[in-house]
């Protein structure tokens, strides 16, 4: 049996809501809510991971069948093992996102989502061009290992990376209690994506935010607290190839300079670690705001 | 013995998602753009500049100048420090100056560049104190015992 990539289908969603939230935009006088260039980054980005997938697809796939030709169980095909593979593929997901945030070869490939300063649908096309290098692969390893197919894995990652679309946008407040309490949505998410210190680092989630609950990193969306949304150092730029690329080349050029001894934490340890204390981590980050937060009364 | 699962994902006749895709991307592109959803913006005000130099490392803002139209400021720290709250698309960036700063002044306008970046400030008669003040803040003065 061959695998489904739902991705291609969903495309032609993608274009209509997106058309229909900058119609929004416009109606609400919301000046700032798209910018011409930022969008022409956000849907070149989406594109050319299209082509980064493709070409990757053919050595993600052969890892998977490796994995799964070592399982105990074949899981088959079995109509339950849909549901069970999407909810244990989304916490896999989880865990790669988290680990996206925390190890810088990671992040330099998933830090082209989180650099733009717009939160809309196009934001949601900001995908990386470099997953298979950041070995995003490996977290789905496991569950080819415990027996479930290869491609209902693949597939049920692609319905996991449509679900996640519509949760880009400022056009939704809040949705049911009993909603917000399991699944991911737009105000989860926009946490996510904010800078503010006390959001940084939280709600990794795909589909659930159980997961986020259950592990700790769950932040709910403060209504005293606006949010500015893209990176601690704003790229400040509109150039795809510097999207796509700059992390790894600050990489490439820390661990060129720094000291021998430290050269390797510059890929491993997390995002905004340096040798010298010249730079802030997010735990940095939130342990000095806090510090400067006025004592309550 | 056990089948060997394929993985090959059926394409939707090839490249032409991918061309549909590229077609639909300019016409959003396009549609933004007639939408009017380029330009500059004006800062919302003082509190946006102070937010967003108060975000730069041990960065606590004391004195403050908006360019005349608010497309851009300047933000002085209790250090002597001073970041350029500078307009990138929509939005605003604060950058710290420093020596690869880049400075001229003509009339009430000062000319900052750092990196790619260059902003024109209109800022009238406050133009001389603070080119002294971003002058100092690009080359600081050797202090000795
Ligand atoms: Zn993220
Ligand atoms: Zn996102």
């Amino acid at each position: 049996m061959s695998g489904f990539d739902p991705l291609p289908y969903a495309i032609p969603l993608f274009v209509l809501l997106i058309l229909v939230e900058m119609l929004w935009a416009r109606a609400c006088k919301r000046a700032r809510a798209y910018e011409v260039r930022d969008t022409a980054v956000s849907l070149g980005l989406g594109l050319g991971s299209i082509v980064a997938g493709a070409l990757a697809a053919g050595a993600t796939g052969a890892l998977l069948v490796q994995a799964h030709d070592f399982a105990l169980f074949e899981i088959g095909w079995a109509w339950w093992a849909w549901g069970l593979c999407f909810v244990l593929d989304d916490l896999a997901y989880y865990w790669q996102h988290r680990f996206s945030h925390r190890v810088r070869w990671m992040w330099a490939s998933h830090v082209n989502h989180h650099s733009s300063q717009h939160y809309n649908l196009s934001t949601a096309l900001r995908q990386t061009w470099t997953g298979f290098i950041a070995l995003n692969f490996v977290f789905r390893l496991p569950l080819a290992a415990a027996g479930f197919e290869p491609a209902m894995i693949l597939t049920c990652a692609g319905l996991n990376l449509i679900y996640q679309f519509w949760i880009h946008t400022e056009a939704i407040g809040r949705m049911p209690r009993c909603f917000e309490a399991v699944m991911n949505t737009p105000s989860h998410h926009r946490v996510h994506h904010a800078n503010n210190a006390i959001y940084l680092d939280r709600n990794y989630a795909g589909t659930f935010i159980v997961w986020d609950r259950v592990f700790g990193t769950f932040a709910p969306e403060e209504e005293a607290v606006p949010i500015r949304y893209g990176l601690v150092h704003q790229l400040g730029s509109f150039n795809l190839l510097r999207a796509a690329f700059h992390e790894w080349v600050a990489i490439a050029r820390d661990v060129r300079q720094a000291p021998w001894r430290h050269k390797l934490s510059y890929l491993w340890r997390e995002p905004g670690w340096s040798h010298d204390g010249s730079r802030e981590t997010s735990d940095m980050i939130r342990a000095r705001t806090r510090g400067s937060l006025p004592p309550s009364t | 013995m056990r089948r060997r699962p394929s993985l090959r994902a059926e394409p939707v006749d090839g490249l032409l998602p991918l061309f549909g895709a590229g077609v639909a991307v300019l016409a959003l592109i396009g549609l933004s753009a007639w939408l009017g959803f380029g330009g500059r913006q004006s800062l919302e005000g003082p509190d946006e500049a102070l937010a967003l130099a108060g975000e730069l490392r041990g960065f606590t803002p004391n004195r403050l100048v908006l360019d005349r139209d608010g497309g851009a400021a300047l933000v002085g720290d209790t250090l002597g420090r001073i970041a350029l709250v500078a307009p990138h698309g929509a939005h605003f960036i604060a950058r710290e100056i420093g020596p690869e700063a880049r400075l001229d002044r003509t009339d009430g306008e000062l000319s900052i560049a750092i990196g790619a970046m260059r902003v024109i400030l209109a800022l009238g008669d406050e133009a001389a104190s603070w080119e002294s003040l971003v002058s100092r803040a690009i080359a600081p003065a050797e202090t000795g015992p």
